[in-house]
Parts: C-alpha cells; sequence; structure tokens
C-alpha cells in the first residue's frame, strides 16, 4: 500500500515537472491622457498584474514622440497575482516649442523577459500615453507654468482603487445603516 | 448590543462587495520561455518550434505583436533568418521575422489560443558557432 502511494506521489510529482512553464504578464486597460502646460506636470498610473506563482521583474521603458516627458521606474517587481501600481508622470519643458503639436503620443512598455537560452521567449505590455499641451506657440511668452492640472488631480483621485475601496466602503455602510434604521422604524 | 452586531454584519457585507471589485485588464501568457532550434548545418533548416499563446484579463486585446532580435555571436546573422507563421507551413511560405513589431491578429482568446511557429534557416556560409535570438511577444490594450 505505501509503495502504491509512493508511486502515485512520484507520477504526480513528474507529471507537475513536464508540464509547461506558463509566462505571463497583464496590464490595465485604456490609454492614459494627461493634460499639462510647459513647464508644469501631471501624474497619473496604470496596473500590472503577474498571473505566475513567483514574484517576477519587469523592465519598464518609454517610446515614441512623449517618451522624453514620461518618468517611469526602471523596474518593478510584481508579487503574484497582485495588482502593482505603474506611477506616470509627465513633465513639459517651460520652453516647449509645440514642434511636436498640442497632442504628443508616447507608449510605456514592461517587458517580462524569458529565461536565457538559443532563444529567448519575452513578453511584454504596451500602454498608450496621450499628453495634450495645453497653449500655443503663439500664446507660450504669455502663459506662465502650470504645476498640475486640477482636472487631472481629480481624475487621479478617482482612478485610486484605494480610494474607490474606502469610499465604496463608507458608502455602502451609510445605505445599510438607512435600511436597517428605516426596518427598525417600521418595527416600532 | 443589536445595533452593534448590524453594524458589524454591514461592515463585513460590504467589505466583501467592495473587495471584489476588479479592474478591466487584458494580458497574454506563453508556454514556453525559450525555444531551442538545436544544432544545424548551413543551408540546413530546422523543424518547426511553437509556442501556443493564451489570452489572460478580463477584457480583449487590441493588438498582438511579435519582432525579434538579430541573432548573436561573432559575425552574428540577421533576424530575418528566423522565419513565423500561424500555421504550420513551407519555410518559404511563412512570414520573416523583423526587428520591429508585426501584427499576429487579435483572434486570441482564452478558449482558443494562438499558436505560433517558427522556423530557423542557416545561411550557406555562415561560420559555425553557438548563437542566441530574443522573441517579444507584446500584447496592447
Amino acid at each position: 500500500m505505501k509503495t502504491r502511494n509512493l508511486i502515485a506521489i512520484s507520477f504526480v510529482f513528474v507529471f507537475l515537472m513536464l508540464l509547461p512553464v506558463v509566462f505571463a504578464l497583464r496590464q490595465t486597460v485604456g490609454k492614459i491622457a494627461l493634460t499639462v502646460a510647459p513647464g508644469g506636470t501631471n501624474n497619473s498610473y496604470y496596473g500590472l498584474t503577474n498571473d505566475l506563482n513567483e514574484t517576477i521583474t519587469v523592465k519598464l521603458r518609454t517610446e515614441g514622440d512623449a517618451a522624453p516627458y514620461i518618468q517611469i521606474p526602471s523596474s518593478l517587481e510584481l508579487p503574484p497575482d497582485k495588482f502593482v501600481q505603474v506611477d506616470v508622470m509627465v513633465s513639459m519643458p517651460s520652453d516647449y516649442d509645440f514642434s511636436k503639436g498640442n497632442s504628443i503620443t508616447g507608449y510605456i512598455y514592461a517587458l517580462l523577459e524569458g529565461e536565457p537560452g538559443q532563444v529567448q521567449i519575452n513578453v511584454q505590455t504596451r500602454k498608450t500615453v496621450e499628453i495634450n499641451v495645453l497653449g500655443s506657440k503663439e500664446s507660450q511668452s504669455l502663459q506662465s507654468p502650470i504645476s498640475e492640472s486640477s482636472l487631472s488631480g481629480y481624475s487621479s483621485l478617482l482612478a485610486n482603487p484605494i480610494l474607490i475601496l474606502a469610499v465604496s466602503l463608507i458608502a455602502g455602510c451609510l445605505f445599510f445603516g438607512l435600511i436597517f434604521r428605516s426596518l427598525k422604524k417600521r418595527g416600532r | 448590543m443589536k445595533r452593534t452586531t448590524i453594524t458589524i454584519a454591514s461592515f463585513i457585507v460590504v467589505f466583501v462587495l467592495a473587495s471584489n471589485i476588479s479592474f478591466a485588464d487584458c494580458g497574454i501568457s506563453v508556454d514556453f520561455s525559450t525555444l531551442d532550434f538545436g544544432s544545424l548545418t548551413p543551408d540546413g533548416t530546422s523543424s518547426v518550434k511553437s509556442i501556443t499563446i493564451t489570452k489572460t484579463g478580463t477584457d480583449p486585446i487590441t493588438d498582438l505583436t511579435v519582432e525579434g532580435s538579430d541573432w548573436i555571436n561573432g559575425l552574428g546573422m540577421p533576424v530575418t533568418q528566423t522565419h513565423w507563421a500561424l500555421s504550420d507551413i513551407d519555410y518559404g511560405s511563412m512570414n520573416q521575422l523583423e526587428t520591429f513589431s508585426q501584427s499576429i491578429g487579435t483572434d486570441v482568446s482564452q478558449e482558443s489560443p494562438a499558436m505560433v511557429h517558427f522556423k530557423l534557416k542557416i545561411p550557406l556560409n555562415q561560420p559555425s558557432g553557438g548563437y542566441t535570438q530574443a522573441i517579444t511577444f507584446t500584447s496592447v490594450c
């Protein structure tokens, strides 16, 4: 009986060892759109999730016309199946000459490198960042720099998962509280 | 006492509901993090090597691309010696892998994964040695 169990365990172990390694990365949907004036900054974030059973490191980089104005961490550690926030800051130089126009697009790549071998298989995600630069070349000299757009500050707050959770919690408690209170009143 | 119990119960119910809030996301998983075409002689073509790509997350992918790097070793070997296709066809009929991204299409779901097939051909006068390459799959959403 013991030998049979041992064989069964060994079989399961070998089977698990032979299973292909799944290599995966997810990101939250939608593009990041930020409004900023020359000389100002603005920020947002998006999320990355690692589907593996171990902590992984992803390398982050920017590309495209907006790349010089986007600041992100160079790498991030992602624990298994946990939403990790990627902070994105856009900083426009005060002497921006509008040569790229008012709407500039860039991309953030999150790269998960495969194992070294003859052919290394990498997986990456691409996030689009659209920067809307306020003002124009003509009005540039008349405008004072804006440190942060109130609109984006508001949208950043709305996009914060902890804040959403807290607000949902408070709103829910109030809602249920009112229901129980009215039920109690009816009972009287 | 009763009021406290009701408050705690409400709190637990709301917390459970709130903690189940999930964010719309998308991504891909691949079944191997490395490939090996084995040893090949000049002018020789490898057997097919395949990677299965499965969509992950709640939302569809808006684009899925593949790109590669040149083969590294001494004189090197162009990335275009590696060919890819969504079906196992002749080397000559497959697409050349490039250093820029090429769309694989978005017809990938959890139920029907995409299979990308690769083949490698060694140029006639290629010096012998151990060559390496990187192939990158990019998901967009």
